[in-house]
């Protein structure tokens, strides 16, 4: 007969396998999870490519265009960064976009923009899963984000946002970690993760900071000294606060340096600020307008189920951690909807819904919405108990959560179904810009050599010519070409300008109507627009638009 | 000792001294070289330029493409697995403490040993003293030395220091395991036993383990502090662990060194420079590899078995050390132990100390580019292109840094085309990753040392004046650059200086501004002599008298009459004193006169 073995080495022989099939767990988890949001990013993609939507935002083409220029074109080099854009974004697509193939598919834009949803959806995972040492919890927050029409649309798409959310998971994670180990080592990763998202968007600005109150608040919370004794706090701050500001210093001098205005991407020309001036946003100087408009945008993008949860999720975070270092990490993902919520109110950030100005612009600003959102909801599903008649109640309940996103996505996914709205804003934009693509694929097909045009507000006019063009950004050229743009040196062949009237461009501006446009034939004129060549005769080709 | 079985397609290497800097050989490729570039220059200036530029951006790419690799790598390291055992079964050690000028450390060394935790019967410390340094001597001999503690006397012969006392000491080691410690170092108790352990796992293992380097920790790298976290003081106000700027960056750079940088070359199987202290070996190794005695300086006995582990002529003999270990097919691993030292409080001695330690790395990389072939075939191609650059690379690195930060400034300050020229397009930007992300990446380095051992509050001293430190380094290496060229001259070489009293310019500053602020003492009053007081009758009027006068007594109040009172000297308040820095300085090295004395061993 076998000896039982001693129940202590039973149990102890139990727990390390226990623990050993969790850690297990996790790993495959870790897998699938990537693998499933690469499969979705990469079908995502897919859709929106067949929908001709990948560059529907102009913004996605000014990206491509700017990290271009840093590598191809009349005048590269990096200072071709910056301006009013932060670089991050560009100097990734300036490693693909010297290739014409993935710069005119926008896919060395969108390349970046599907990994960083993969590494989001992942990002949300870990954090749920040390939160609350759920699977469930963290599969809830990752189908919460991943299976969002919006972000789906989104990823597949050259903008900044999607780089913003994962740095934000990212950072938060390495915070998370650093209060829960201690180690030094993911408080540098977190430092160095906001450090990058300062050039990213503005409003991780401020997301970088709050991260940065969020590690003052651990330290205090652990009564950790700030000048007596080891000064833990002291360095823990000085730390983490060191790159945020050395990557602000940066931008600043590099603004400084390359355009002669250390904020001449607040208040130069083209600004927020300067096109802001230019419209009327019926939610400037309005907190309840602003609150509204932000609201009606959260709805349209994130879902009111998303909503609902996440905020239960974070209040019950806030509850169980006591207001803790924890939560606040978790609080702090909002201050960037905050940060634009007043954005609104100040004028700097436009955004438009149907319910409050009857018009659809800037809608994509809400969907930074969906991060909170979806750690809500995971904490929300990973805190449920486990019942002994329904062990399983967090699983089936993040399965239900996931099937209610797919319910949520399966709509705008229909041969005749309506895409999220983010999809339908760009589609709109894309629309109201048929006549600058018809002008720009004439100039691509039909003439040679260098072109003389204004970028700004001519996107799609410039975007299939990149490399020809002479624009705003050639500095010395652009001035000198614009002077004379017929003289030898120059080699200007071909003459591009809005002429829409009380919107002409600097080109327009500057040469309608002048004898210096003389050895110049128009060879194509639309509605708004002008081609003209170097030595080309009467033989106009008018385009009604 | 056996040679490790797997080198088999290592050429034997042969150790050569830094006795001479330079051999006529590496002269006249040196002279070659400059003539190339002076023809080139003739040639194109611009052109010479563009390739000096390209040559060191080259170098400074692979030298920071090492010390990030390094770091990466050390975060795997994991000391090799000891092997405990029985105290009969543990080997006999001995350690050995070179001494010059320091009869007052003479009891630190005792008591930091006899804090030791190992078997008496089976540790030997030899105090290995100069003959020529009298007064320690005579201390050693007055003083009450456990039974354990022998005293070494060496020779007085040229060249002297540290590395030849120490090869003169190893005749008379009886130990199977050595070590070296300085004065003022205080291992972590159990580091003997650790290290015992350590070669006896490896041993067990079949592993070639030929040296294990503790941790130095420079303890005044932050002040002490008590429960409530103020800095604790003596009784006389002063710091009991004296701190300033300078020992904090020290501490940092050993932080980096031993946490990061060695354990990362260990960790890759990579010859390790080994620190001046703290390094264990078999003292079979050391006899194995060590220098032919034809190489070494004749010592005044016939019978003199002096045994060329350092290489007496090296300022870094240590570093020279862990190069000839490797080639030798030996490991060296990074032991979990430490050893407290103190380090230098001011920056006039830290870059007296620095440039010595820079020289010696120079000194060390030009030995091994005598011939560069053989030593690679010895120690391996890659490892010895990463020993190069550890030791080379860093006196280069720190040469070069100056020259670069000066050619920024002026193209900044300037736009000058000429420098501009000198960076054409893929130049300009290798150029300005390694200026940005460069050092960026080495001042996060030593961040990340900082906050891992610990060390909270050197962070604000790293972000406000490493720049500055660095700049420090450099004025260093080009005073060792000099001390190369110029053998003959020689500035004073700094000991850290020990048992400094300091307080912190914080505490300096409050008592300072408290004693402004005091109100002023009382004037003390002296007992005057009892006024001749004649009290008048009382039917005739008295003269209305400004003063009364008390009883004479202790406090009696001056008169203001006729009488004239010389008022006590005004005791006044001590100012606080400027912090009291006994740099004792390190007398110049004068060469004594031959004398045929035979060495003591006493």
């Amino acid at each position: 007969m076998r000896r039982p073995r001693s129940r202590g080495a039973a149990v102890t022989g139990m727990g390390a396998t226990r623990a050993g099939l969790r850690r297990a767990a996790w790993r495959r988890d870790t897998t699938w999870v990537l693998l499933l949001a690469g499969l979705l990013s990469v079908l995502g993609w897919w859709h929106v490519l067949q929908q001709d939507l990948v560059l529907g935002y102009k913004d996605a083409l000014s990206h491509l265009m700017i990290g271009r220029r840093v590598v191809v074109g009349q005048s590269t080099g990096l200072a071709q960064l910056g301006g009013i854009w932060l670089p991050l974004q560009h100097v990734l697509i300036s490693t693909l976009a010297w290739n014409d193939t993935l710069y005119l598919t926008g896919f060395a834009g969108s390349l970046f923009s599907m990994c960083c949803y993969v590494s989001t959806c992942l990002g949300l995972f870990l954090v749920l899963r040390d939160l609350t040492g759920s699977r469930a919890g963290g599969w809830a927050a990752a189908a919460v984000f991943g299976l969002n029409a919006d972000v789906l649309y989104l990823q597949a798409t050259p903008m900044g946002e999607p780089l913003m959310y994962a740095g934000m998971v990212w950072a938060l994670l390495a915070v998370l970690r650093w209060q829960d180990r201690g180690t030094s080592g993911w408080l540098f990763v977190g430092a160095g993760l906001c450090a990058l998202l300062v050039w990213v968007r503005y409003e991780a600005w401020v997301f970088s900071a709050a991260l940065w109150c969020v590690v003052a608040h651990t330290c205090a919370v652990r009564r950790q000294r700030l000048w007596r004794g080891d000064q833990a706090s002291q360095g823990a701050l000085l730390v983490f606060g060191f790159y945020m500001a050395l990557a602000v210093a940066g931008w600043l001098a590099w603004s400084a340096i390359v355009f002669g205005d250390w904020l001449g991407w607040y208040r130069g020309a083209w600004s927020s600020v300067d096109q802001m001036s230019r419209l009327e946003m019926s939610q400037v100087g309005s907190w309840s307008r602003s609150l509204r408009t932000y609201a009606w945008g959260g709805l349209h993008t994130v879902g009111w189920l998303a909503l609902v949860g996440g905020s239960a999720g974070l209040v019950l975070a806030a509850v169980r951690e006591r207001g803790g270092p924890r939560s606040t990490a978790l609080l702090a993902t909002l201050v960037p909807a905050g940060f634009l919520v007043y954005g609104l109110w100040s004028g700097s950030q436009p955004m438009r819904v149907v319910e409050v100005d009857g018009d659809l612009y800037n809608l994509r600003m809400a969907v930074v919405l969906l991060v909170p959102a979806a750690l809500g909801t995971g904490y929300l599903v990973g805190s449920l108990p486990r019942p002994a008649l329904f062990p399983t109640l967090p699983g089936v309940a993040a399965a239900g959560v996931a099937a209610g996103c797919l319910a949520l996505l399966a709509p705008h996914l229909a041969a005749d179904g309506e895409g999220p709205v983010t999809e339908l804003e760009a589609d709109r934009a894309r629309a109201a810009y048929a006549e600058q693509r018809d002008v720009g694929r004439f100039v691509a097909e039909h003439t040679t050599g260098r072109v003389l045009a204004e970028s700004i507000f001519n996107e799609w006019v410039v975007f299939p010519n990149q490399e020809r063009v002479v624009y705003e950004g050639s500095r010395g050229e652009w001035e000198t070409a614009l002077d004379d743009p017929g003289a030898r040196p120059h080699d200007i062949a071909v003459v591009v300008m809005r002429t829409t009237p009380d919107d002409e461009d600097s080109v327009a501006t500057a040469l309608l109507g002048s004898p210096r446009l003389a050895a110049f034939g128009v060879v194509l004129q639309t509605d708004n627009f002008l081609v003209l060549s170097k030595g080309a005769g009467d033989g106009t080709t008018r385009a009604r638009h | 000792m056996g040679r490790p079985g797997h080198d088999t397609e290592r050429r034997e290497h042969r150790r050569e001294t830094a006795q001479h800097t330079t051999t006529r050989a590496q002269r006249r490729v040196a002279a070659y070289a400059l003539v190339g570039l002076a023809l080139l220059g003739a040639w194109s200036p611009r052109g010479l330029g563009v390739v000096l530029v390209a040559a060191a951006m080259l170098f400074l790419l692979a030298f920071m493409t090492l010390r990030l690799g390094l770091v990466l790598a050390s975060r795997g390291y994991r000391p090799p697995e000891p092997e405990l055992g029985p105290d009969e079964e543990l080997p006999r050690y001995t350690t050995l403490h070179p001494m010059y000028d320091e009869a007052h450390m003479i009891p630190v060394v005792v008591a930091a040993m006899e804090a030791v935790d190992y078997p008496r019967d089976r540790l030997e410390c030899l105090l290995v003293l100069e003959e020529r340094d009298g007064a320690t001597v005579a201390a050693a001999r007055e003083a009450d030395l456990p039974d354990h503690f022998r005293v070494v006397v060496v020779p007085a012969v040229r060249p002297y220091g540290k590395p030849k006392a120490c090869n003169y000491a190893l005749q008379h080691a009886t130990g199977e395991l050595v070590v070296i410690y300085d004065a003022e170092d205080r291992p972590e108790p159990q580091q003997l036993r650790r290290a015992a352990a350590t070669f006896r796992g490896a041993a067990r293992r079949g592993e070639p383990l030929g040296c294990v380097q503790a941790r130095l920790v420079f303890d005044n790298e932050a002040p002490l502090c008590d429960e409530h976290g103020r800095v604790r003081r003596d009784a006389e106000d002063y710091d009991v662990r004296p701190t300033t700027w300078t020992s904090r960056l020290l501490g940092n750079e050993y932080a980096v060194h031993f946490d990061l940088v060695l354990t990362g070359l260990a960790r890759l199987g990579l010859p390790v420079p080994l620190g001046g202290t703290s390094n264990h070996f078999p003292l079979a190794l050391l006899r194995e590899i060590a220098f032919a005695p034809s190489q070494m300086p004749d010592m005044p006995a016939a019978d003199d078995a002096s045994v060329g582990a350092w290489d007496p002529w090296n300022v870094t003999e240590d570093a020279e050390l862990g190069g000839a270990i490797a080639a030798a097919g030996w490991r060296t691993s990074v032991l979990d132990s430490h050893t407290d030292e103190e380090a230098c409080l001011t920056a006039r001695a830290a870059v007296n100390q620095r440039s010595r330690w820079v020289k010696g790395y120079a000194q060390t990389s030009l030995v091994l580019l005598r011939h560069p072939v053989r030593s690679a075939r010895a120690m391996g191609p890659l490892s010895y292109l990463a020993f190069q650059l550890q030791v080379g690379g860093t006196f280069v690195s720190l040469a070069l840094s100056p020259v670069f930060w000066g050619l920024f400034a002026v193209y900044v300050l300037t736009g000058s085309d000429r420098i501009a020229a000198l960076f054409p397009g893929p130049l300009y930007y290798v150029g300005m990753t390694l200026l940005v992300a460069g050092n960026l990446a080495l001042l996060t380095v030593s961040l990340y040392a900082a906050e891992s051992r610990g060390r909270h509050g050197t962070v604000r001293y790293l972000l406000a004046v490493l720049p500055v430190w660095w700049a420090m380094l450099s004025a260093a290496t080009y005073v060792a650059a000099l001390e190369l060229l110029f053998p003959a001259w020689r500035p004073a070489w700094n000991k850290t200086t020990h048992g400094v009293r300091r307080r912190g310019l914080g505490r300096r500053l409050a008592l300072a501004s408290a004693g402004m602020l005091a109100a002023p003492a009382p004037t003390p009053v002296r007992s005057v002599p009892k006024p001749a007081v004649r009290f008048l009758p009382p039917d005739r009027l008295a003269p209305a008298l400004t003063t009364g006068y008390l009883a004479p007594g202790p406090r009696a109040v001056p008169d203001r009459s006729s009488a004239r009172v010389v008022p006590p000297p005004r005791e006044r308040t001590p100012r606080p004193a400027r912090p009291v820095v006994h740099e004792v300085p390190k007398a110049p090295v004068r060469w004594l006169a031959q004398r045929p004395r035979e060495a003591a061993v006493v």
